[in-house]
């Protein structure tokens, strides 16, 4: 197995990439994703693997320098686990074989040579210039049956200037067993990235895209957005809090006495590899009109329900309505103050909700903060796993 | 609609200026000056930014050139493909970026990207709001040199999504290309990405030039030449 070194890619991925497999990262324009590789090769290093590199478009020491500048990782401390063909071992390969079959073999006896004598468990490909030279499927097969009594596994990085259509093609020719794209969202300019699961031989994923960041040349995945939405009083404040690591909330006191949120209430938490903000929308129904702006784009819906009060589940379904708008977005139902005594049953509540027989229904007291996290936790698979 | 005025008294006064959006390529000989032919286009005015992506010179001497010129320090951004490859460790700034070699077009537009993105932020900081996104003179010098490692179907299409980036924002893109070095293939498949060309021929007593193609006029032939700075200085 071998991790990609990105918590949240290698919890969807069930552990990491299994020994063996072919992966490609498939980079379109703008989009900062050689990241990608760079995380990969560098735990398979650290967890010892013998790893080569191919680089045709720069040298060893700019490549090395490259990483350390831009991801932090200092490769040259593993330099006896990193072969390495770089940009004047490719000038010296073409130089020495100016046809094109001859060179063609020439890199393939070379890499069965290397993949051999230095007992290489990973390689890693920047595809750019054999792509040139032999084609995309021709540059892939140049690692078919490399001879290794191991399982070696091969990533590659490619470069797409022909956007989704041409991947498809090519990867009708050439199959993978996993391939990540990776896109900006451009307006004038990128101003966030996103990666696509396009395929994963290994597990029944739905293709889906998630936006990263990339901090300190590190990828974290993110979903900017999951709104808790229900009617009022029924504990979104409470929930809102009680995940964050810092909240913030827009509330004044009600005409009874408590709080009431007049604005939104907003939390930031990480859960499974995810940085994840989460809005609360207020419940009173002097506010819908302000609840389609909070809820748009938002990845996940968390529907609050207070269990003690099944009058109120019609609200519930109107603000359901509301937040959901015309998207199609995974929702979770949560029956708040389980603590109490109640009778509704996940069945009435389905059915006053209109929501989906495989939409989850938790029983859970907002005031307990590790329930709080459970629901999260949920709502990221639901966001990155499941069919909606 | 912005305009933007190519600085060359005889080529605003015949054509007034150059649409925003264009893509010009500079077709020219070898020794002809093509690089400073783009250089001098690219010349930012007042509020407007260079962006230069160098396959030939070092930034440290585009950088110079420029200054020679009057070019303020923060108007000027250059992505350099060859310095990286003498000196693996030199470091990237908001405003110089690094490349190993012309082969990383995945590392050029990652860089350009983030070039873009700065400037574009900044200039929505600056406390005198201009236009949004702010103009910006993109040059890439040369293609030639593009050509020289990577495919022409390749190149096509990398030159494909940067002049649809230009065109969007209202920018305007330069391209060098040596007419000497490449087959009328190359040079009519470039040509379909752009609106206009400059021209370049050797003349009698000396180079001459001419725009074609911007709002489908085209300018007599103008010998031009140099002056002590570098400064384009066209004759008509």
């Amino acid at each position: 197995m071998i991790y990609t070194g990105i918590d949240a890619l290698d919890g969807l991925l069930e552990g990491g990439i299994p020994d063996g497999s072919r992966v490609l990262f498939s980079i379109e324009p703008e989009a900062d994703g050689q990241h990608f590789l760079i995380s990969m090769l560098h735990t398979a290093v650290v967890s010892g693997k013998k790893v080569l590199v191919i680089a045709p478009f720069t040298s060893k020491d700019a490549y090395l320098n490259d990483v350390a500048t831009q991801s932090h990782y200092h490769l040259d401390c593993y330099d006896e686990l990193i072969s390495f063909l770089d940009q004047s071992d490719v000038e010296a390969i073409t130089r020495e074989n100016p046809d094109q079959s001859r060179c063609r073999a020439a890199w393939r006896d070379l890499i069965r040579t290397i993949v051999k004598e230095a007992e290489i468990d990973v390689i890693v490909v920047y595809l750019d210039l054999l792509s040139d030279y032999f084609e995309f499927a021709g540059a892939v097969s140049l690692f078919d049956d490399l001879g290794s009594e191991k399982p070696v596994t091969i990533a590659f990085e490619y470069f797409n200037l022909c956007g989704e259509e041409m991947l498809t093609s090519i990867l009708s020719e050439t199959p993978f067993d996993l391939v990540i794209t990776l896109q900006s969202g451009a307006g004038v300019v990128s101003f966030f990235n996103y990666f696509t699961l396009h395929t994963v031989s290994w597990l029944p994923l739905p293709a889906r895209s998630l936006p990263y960041i990339v901090t300190e040349g590190h990828i974290v995945p993110y979903i900017p957005k999951i709104v808790v939405t229900g009617p009022s009083n029924s504990g979104k404040t409470t929930f809102v809090k009680n995940i964050s690591e810092s909240g913030m909330s827009v509330d004044r006191l009600g005409v009874l006495g408590t709080p009431t949120t007049v604005a939104l209430d907003i939390g930031h938490m990480a859960s499974k590899g995810f940085d994840i903000n989460i809005y609360g929308t207020p419940g009173q129904e002097r506010f819908d009109p302000i609840v389609p702006q909070l809820a748009r784009n938002a990845m996940g819906v968390i529907l609050m329900v207070d269990v003690s009060r099944p009058d109120l589940l019609p609200r519930a379904l109107q603000l359901k309505k509301i937040v959901e708008g015309n998207s199609v977005v995974p929702v979770i139902v949560v029956a708040n103050k389980a603590d109490l005594p109640y009778s509704l049953t996940k069945e009435e509540i389905r059915t006053a909700l209109h929501v989906r027989p495989d939409t989850p229904v938790y029983y859970i007291s907002a005031t307990d903060r590790r329930q709080c996290r459970d629901i999260i936790d949920s709502m990221v698979d639901q966001i990155t796993r499941f069919e909606y | 609609m912005y305009s933007y005025q190519f600085g060359i008294p005889a080529l605003d006064d015949q054509l007034g200026g150059l649409t925003s959006g264009a893509n010009v390529l500079i077709l020219a000989p070898p020794l002809s000056g093509a690089e400073r032919i783009a250089y001098n286009l690219s010349f930012p005015s007042e509020s407007e930014y260079s962006v230069l992506l160098s396959t030939d010179e070092r930034a440290s001497e585009i950088l110079n050139f420029f200054k020679l010129n009057g070019t303020e320090r923060r108007s000027l951004a250059i992505i350099d493909a060859i310095t990286k490859s003498d000196l693996p460790n030199v470091p990237d700034t908001d405003r110089m970026k690094f490349i190993a070699s012309p082969v990383d077009l995945t590392g050029i537009s990652i860089k350009m990207s983030k070039m873009f993105a700065g400037i574009i932020d900044e200039s929505l900081k600056n406390p005198k709001p201009g236009i949004f996104p702010p103009p910006i003179r993109f040059c890439v010098n040369s293609l030639s040199t593009f050509l020289m490692y990577r495919k022409l179907e390749v190149m096509y299409q990398f030159v494909h999504v940067i002049s649809a980036k230009i065109k969007k924002n209202e920018w305007i893109g330069l391209y060098t290309l040596n007419n000497e070095s490449f087959d009328a293939r190359t040079v009519s498949v470039i040509k379909q990405l752009m609106n206009g060309v400059v021209e370049v021929r050797e003349g009698a007593e000396s180079f001459e030039l001419r725009v074609v193609g911007l709002g489908g006029r085209m300018t007599p032939w103008l010998p031009y030449s140099f002056d002590p700075n570098g400064k384009l200085v066209v004759e008509g």
